[in-house]
């Protein structure tokens, strides 16, 4: 049983009133239809049975009647003003018996809205002899601010002990200054600081779906938070983990802050903050909470300053910041009261962070973008969060770098190698692999060539060099250079050093002799086997031994020289490759060598049924593991005879023998699967290990689809951590997200680490240094202990978590993070990092995501020195690459805005030098096209008169004829002026914007005007060709049709685009044209162009009101199939017929004196006089009322073109226009668009959906205005969205 | 980013000379604990200084395990 109550006594009479900044935002996000981030708020409290039922009643009578969220009535004016009454009265619906369950699911229910019911007030008995009260109230109306008044007032007229309402006045919310010295001051401070974010995934989805995680804090410790501060300690630890997070030094985030509770305002504060990372929490709590209070001191409206950000080329979507910090005030309720439920702030940054205190302990909610995060990294944040809080308010002068946010056993996981518990042979590689030739003498070992070696020949021929060797001295220690080219005689040769208890010193014959005479000298080299053909390669002086294999005839025998090796012996000495200085020897110990070819084995799951083909240079470490390892399980190697086998030849190879797994650098490996995919030819195979470079996921896709092995491993390894010491090692067809597939992680008795500059352990997703350690790591650089100390340090971690002490790690140089199960993404190198307004960037990582178009060969991202300035550039190269912006919008979709280059160049190819090195000063700085004029000179008299003015206009004293309008640096509005400047010298000749978009440079529109009759015209083929119905984009006004260029790129080379020109750049055109005559001209040439086929139709501002009048004219014969509407508003009150202008005494006579006076001066008097003739009296005050509200006074520097009065008079006659015009309802499907500012800013947006029942509610693009909306990257991907299905419909 | 970097406090601080168990040597921050395994020789000072200063003390670069099995073998 339920009724409605009604309350007799009448209102408190209440003064109308406008809608506060707040409130229209919030009514503009309803009008619409996309009210998100904000949302009904409801309040649920409970009463227990010391208050009954009457007490209750009239409490909420007096409550319904008093409290103005609850008296509130919203009137809409025509122009789109929205006025505040005192006078509703909304009733309480009493609900019956029911549980908080019940009250919840009910007030979900409720959709209040602002026009309808936005008040939702349901009362319910409780089982207990208690209610229930559950308010729902449309944002407009209440927040939690608003809550707490309401509470207040309740327990009031409750009589129940009596709780403060909250003040009027915010703490703290001075106004010090003027507001415009406010706004002086925050700009200057926003432009210090960088956005915080906390690293999200790389390809965003932007969708609007969030998520969700929680965390209590112990008592104790929310108690600590309370008395230090909670707001303070908060947004402390919140800057500690940013910084850790971002690595910035001076950056921002939002603060919620308290405000006036008689005022709706957003709240909102950025928080720009420097903390130290070598200061205690104790110091940076101090900083942060003297910085918002700095702010605090200078407050103005949250909605003014991100206007003000917004109105930038470059705003960051989050303007003010892009994560958020809200403390939930904490509210007593008097005994026998429990609130269940309060609202949220709105949810409108990436991350929200909410701190609650309650009686459990301190409530942390994190919020935030699904598109952007996943769940378990929020839960990460609030974790990171209490960490910081624990161990700063433990320890108040620890530098906050130092406190851990990785704990002991997340980093055990994350560092964690693959699992391997088997006991490790003691044993040194060579023993093991001599193992094979007593077990089983006849199987075949090596196939290279003609040769053929059986595990007891490859034994019996090393056992016979290795005695040679210990007869000329070789023993622990010694380095033997092996100077002979891959294949079989090299490994016998390996052996035998090995087996005489030398170390091997690899040197390819081929490579420059400078080079291995420095390895050859520098390693102490005391014996070289090589071959007399390599002889004359050796150097001349030379103090070792040289034995070549053609002169040993001894036979093979069955024993080993007698020697003991040592763990600590050196086995091998590998030669790296720096990119600078000479090659280092990286010296490397038989007791890790073999732990780390014996758990690989495991790894890679090898047997002697193994049948391998190694592709790896033998100068490479990595090419020696992939002939030990299957040697050492009793397996078989088919090693290549030349280092040039086309993919022909080595997939022939890997047939005829048979093999099973093959190990390939990445860059040949796709040419490999490329062929094999082309030709069919994959032979049947178990594995694949590549490695040497990152591999793109388009290339591990290939190498998936084409090769048609069961497993794939990713190595990844520098050589002073011996050979591979991290695989990923995956089933073919794994996805993985990220730009480079996964390094996985470590192998064998080492960990691998990502950590920061103060060595501290990254989270996941942060991306940091990584670290090898354990015992497999090598002995360190021979002869350069300086350099070994620096490279390989103390490992802080070992004791921890192996209780191996003493051990070291080794620093890469590498650049990665750890990924959310524990394996390593590769993300570019230490030494090119680079800070771009402190932000940290990884070339590599713009690199990849150009190398991720589909045409681009190769990238390059530099930052350049450009005299003072320092510029971010990309170069690329490939064949068929014409556009670099293409590429530059492509790379807006996909990464960051701090992360975008400048410019994307195009070269030939990239410039090299002699040394065959790339030759950076030849880059150009910027695109060619811009940097100058290429001068070519004028011939004739049309082309000299066109080029005087377009350098003027410019203002480019080289420019030649053949240079590009727009390239030049030429805008929308200095073409008017060039278009203004043309028809002077022609009066007679037609010339409009789009005669200049199609003819850009002097030459071509100087044949134009020549030739005569090829001007004039209003559409523009945007894109002329594509296989896509056609797209016709109207444009706002005074705008040329320049401004769909990015979305015509964005929609790519299928979807064909005809961009119409604003009739007001057009000719002399008639006064009070109907819309219906604008829009003739370009139903025309719909109706033509189309023939039959579909279209769709976008309208951008005030061109939706166009497009929607064409498409009411072509409806009845073309099929629309789309109707886009970007940011279209209606007539505000200026112009809006029945809104009557108000005026104070005498100010209309002054006005009319003053236009009259004006009117006298100005030389478009006969213009004005027409249009001011043409004026209804309604019309004619509003005109006034409109002249009185400008701050500026009457321009007369007309008539021309892109003047201001030519400007004021057309935007004059297009209200008349419009001002005649209602858009008719249509029944057509509507995308519409609105700009994130324009609702703030409460402009009066169309709302379709009283115009077409097909209708969607507004798409927001928040983080955008009106101006800015139809060049944003993330407009576009939701427009393509619509398009496409559109199309398919 | 990296250690050598001057931007990193850690770079501009003190460092010390350290080295293990097993006559291997390195270098560490003075500010932090000497991790387990490892003992500290000589004053702290730049790193490029203890840097330089290990160019000279690590001359044989042999684990010590294996110098005193060396030396046996040697002996014997």
């Amino acid at each position: 049983m339920s009724k409605d109550l009604v309350f007799d006594t009448p209102p408190r009479p209440a003064s109308a009133r406008r809608l506060e900044d707040l409130e229209k935002r919030i009514f503009a996000h309803e009008q619409v239809g996309e009210l998100a981030p904000f949302c009904p708020e409801t309040l649920i409290l409970e009463f227990d049975d010391r208050f009954p039922k009457p007490q209750i009643e009239n409490a909420l009578t007096l409550l319904l009647q008093t409290h103005p969220a609850f008296t509130a009535r919203f009137e809409h004016r025509p122009g789109g003003e929205v006025w505040r009454h005192g006078d509703a009265r909304y009733p309480c619906h009493h609900c019956g018996h029911g549980s908080l369950a019940d009250a919840q699911a009910r007030s979900t229910r409720h959709q209040p809205t602002v026009m309808g019911t936005p008040v939702h007030v349901d009362l319910w008995h409780t089982a207990g002899g208690g209610h229930i009260l559950a308010l729902t109230l449309h944002p407009i109306l209440a927040d939690d601010a608003v809550f707490a008044t309401i509470e207040a007032a309740l327990c009031r007229a409750l009589g129940a002990d009596a709780i403060p309402a909250p003040p009027d006045e915010a703490p703290n919310h001075g106004q010090s200054g003027p507001q415009a010295q406010n706004l002086h001051a925050w700009q200057a401070l926003l432009d210090a600081s960088a956005i915080a974010r906390v690293p999200h995934r790389a390809a965003p989805v932007d969708n609007g779906a969030r998520l969700r995680a929680t965390r209590i804090l112990p008592r104790a410790l929310s108690d600590h938070i309370r008395t230090q501060g909670t707001e303070d300690v908060l947004a402390t630890a919140l800057a500690v983990v940013l910084r850790r997070y971002s690595g910035l030094e001076a950056f921002r985030f939002v603060l919620g802050t308290p405000r006036p509770a008689r005022h709706r305002q957003s709240g909102l504060m950025p928080l720009c903050v420097t903390p130290d990372p070598a200061q205690g929490f104790a110091q940076t709590l101090h900083h942060v909470a003297q910085s918002a209070r700095n702010g605090r001191a200078r407050m103005i409206s949250a909605e003014q300053l991100v206007q003000d950000r917004l109105g930038r080329q470059d705003a960051d979507r989050n303007p003010l910041g892009a994560v958020a910090l809200h403390i939930m005030a904490e509210r007593e309720l008097p005994h026998g009261i429990t609130r269940h439920m309060r609202p949220t702030p709105p949810l409108a940054e990436e991350v929200v962070v909410m701190a609650q205190h309650t009686h459990d302990g301190l409530h942390l909610t994190g919020d935030a973008e699904k598109g952007l995060y996943a769940q378990a990294q929020i839960e990460r944040l609030l974790c990171h969060l209490e960490r910081v809080i624990t161990a700063g308010l433990e320890r108040p002068d620890h530098p906050t770098a130092r406190i851990e946010i990785v704990s002991t056993d997340e980093l055990d996981a994350l560092s964690a190698p693959y699992p391997d518990n088997v006991p490790v042979d003691p044993r040194a590689t060579h023993e093991i692999i001599a193992d094979h030739a007593r077990a089983t003498p006849d199987k075949l070992a090596v196939i290279c060539g003609a040769d053929r070696l059986t595990h007891g020949a490859l034994d019996a021929q090393a056992n016979a060099l290795a005695h040679r060797l210990v007869a000329l001295g070789v023993g622990a220690e010694v380095p033997v250079a092996i100077v002979i080219e891959r294949g079989a005689a090299a490994m016998i040769a390996i052996l035998a050093a090995m087996k005489a208890g030398g170390a091997y010193v690899p040197v390819e014959p081929d490579h420059p002799e400078s080079r291995n005479h420095h390895i050859l000298n520098d390693a102490g080299v005391r014996v070289v086997l090589t071959r007399k053909r390599y002889q004359n390669r050796l150097p001349a002086q030379m103090s070792a031994t040289v034995l070549c294999l053609d002169d040993i005839t001894d036979p093979p025998r069955g024993d080993a020289p007698q020697v003991t090796i040592h763990p600590d012996q050196m086995a091998y000495i590998m030669y790296t490759s720096g990119s600078t200085g000479k090659p280092k020897g990286v010296a490397v110990e038989h007791g890790p060598l073999s732990d780390h070819n014996q758990t690989t084995a495991r790894v890679y799951e090898m047997s002697s049924e193994s049948r391998e083909l190694p592709f790896l240079p033998f100068s490479s470490d990595g090419g020696h593991e992939r002939w030990m390892v299957p040697l050492m399980v009793g397996g078989s190697v088919v090693i290549p005879d030349g280092p040039l086998w086309t993919p022909e030849q080595t997939l022939a190879a890997m047939r005829e023998h048979g093999c099973n797994n093959a190990s390939i650098p990445t860059t040949y490996l796709q040419q490999l699967a490329e062929w094999a995919e082309d030709t069919r030819s994959a032979p049947p195979m178990r594995l694949y290990s590549f490695g040497g470079e990152g591999l793109a996921q388009s290339t591990f896709d290939l190498l998936s689809r084409a090769l048609k092995a069961k497993t794939l491993i990713n190595g990844y390894g520098p050589t002073e951590t011996i050979m591979t010491p991290m695989v990923w090692k995956v089933a073919a067809g794994t996805q993985f997200e990220g730009v480079y597939a996964p390094l996985g992680r470590a192998v064998g008795d080492r960990r691998a680490y990502v950590l920061d500059p103060e060595m501290m352990p990254c989270p996941q997703g942060i991306v940091g240094e990584i670290y090898l350690g354990g015992t497999g790591v090598a002995r360190g650089y021979v002869g350069k202990p300086d350099v070994t100390a620096d490279r390989f340090i103390p490992d802080p971690f070992g004791p921890l978590l192996d209780a191996t002490c003493g051990a070291r790690l080794y620093r890469t140089g590498d650049l990665g993070r750890w990924r959310e199960d524990g394996t390593i993404e590769f993300v570019g190198r230490v030494d090119l990092q680079i800070k771009v307004n402190g932000y940290r960037i990884e070339p590599g990582e713009i690199e990849a995501a150009l190398l991720a178009e589909p045409l681009v060969s190769e990238a390059l991202v530099l930052l350049r020195e450009d005299g003072a300035a320092k510029r971010l550039l990309a170069y690329v190269t490939g064949p068929d690459l014409a556009n670099g912006p293409d590429l530059l919008r492509a790379l807006e979709t996909k990464l960051p805005r701090h992360m975008l280059p400048e410019a994307v160049i195009v070269l030939d190819r990239m410039p090299t030098n002699a040394n065959a090195k790339l030759d950076r000063a030849a880059l150009p700085m910027m695109p060619a096209a811009r940097a100058q004029g290429a001068g070519v000179t004028a011939k004739g008299p049309t082309e000299e008169k066109i080029l005087a003015l377009w350098r003027e206009i410019i203002g480019v004293p080289d420019m030649g004829v053949t240079d590009d309008f727009f390239a030049m640096g030429g805008k929308s509005l200095l073409a008017l002026k060039a278009l203004a400047g043309m028809r002077k010298y022609w009066p007679d000749t037609a010339l409009t914007i789009a005669d200049l978009f199609d003819a850009p440079t002097v030459r071509t529109i100087a044949a134009r005007i020549e030739a005569g009759g090829q001007t004039g015209r209003t559409a523009i083929a945007l894109r002329a060709t594509g296989t896509k119905p056609r797209l016709y984009c109207f444009p706002g006004l005074l705008v040329s049709t320049r401004e769909y260029m990015r979305l015509t790129d964005y929609l790519g080379p299928d979807q064909p685009v005809t961009g119409f020109l604003c009739h007001s750049l057009n000719e002399e055109k008639t006064l009070n044209v109907s819309v219906e005559d604008v829009v003739a001209e370009y139903v025309a040439h719909i109706r033509a162009q189309s023939a039959g086929e579909p279209v769709a139709l976008l309208g951008w501002s005030w061109g939706g009101l166009l497009a929607w009048e064409a498409a009411r004219q072509l409806r009845d014969t073309v099929d629309i199939r789309l109707l886009g509407m970007v940011d279209v508003c209606d007539l505000g009150t200026d112009f809006m017929p029945g809104v009557t202008p108000q005026f104070a005494a005498g100010e209309r006579a002054k006005l009319e004196r003053d236009l009259q006076l004006w009117l006298g001066k100005t030389r478009m008097r006969p213009q004005w006089d027409r249009l001011i003739g043409s004026m209804d009296a309604e019309c004619y005050a509003q005109f006034l009322r409109f002249i009185g509200n400008e701050r500026d006074s009457l321009p007369f520097d007309g008539p021309e073109i892109s003047s201001r009065e030519h400007t004021f008079w057309v935007l004059i006659d297009n209200a008349l226009v419009f001002r005649r015009h209602r858009p008719a309802p249509l029944d057509l499907p509507v995308a519409s668009f609105s700009a994130g500012d324009s609702l703030s800013r409460g402009l009066n947006l169309m709302d379709w959906r009283k115009l077409s029942p097909r209708a969607a509610p507004a798409e927001v693009v928040a983080g955008t205005n009106h101006l800015h909306i139809i060049g944003e990257a993330r407009f576009h991907a939701r427009f393509k969205a619509r398009l496409e299905t559109a199309w398919e419909s | 980013m990296s250690l050598s970097s001057s931007h990193s406090p850690l770079a501009q601080a003190q460092w010390r000379i350290l080295r293990n168990h097993e006559g291997r040597y390195s270098v560490h921050p003075a500010a932090l604990e000497t991790p387990p395994g490892w003992e500290a020789l000589g004053p702290p000072d730049t790193r490029a200084a203890c840097l330089e200063k290990i160019a000279h003390l690590w001359s044989d670069m042999r684990p010590s395990a294996l110098q005193a099995a060396m030396t046996q073998v040697e002996a014997s």
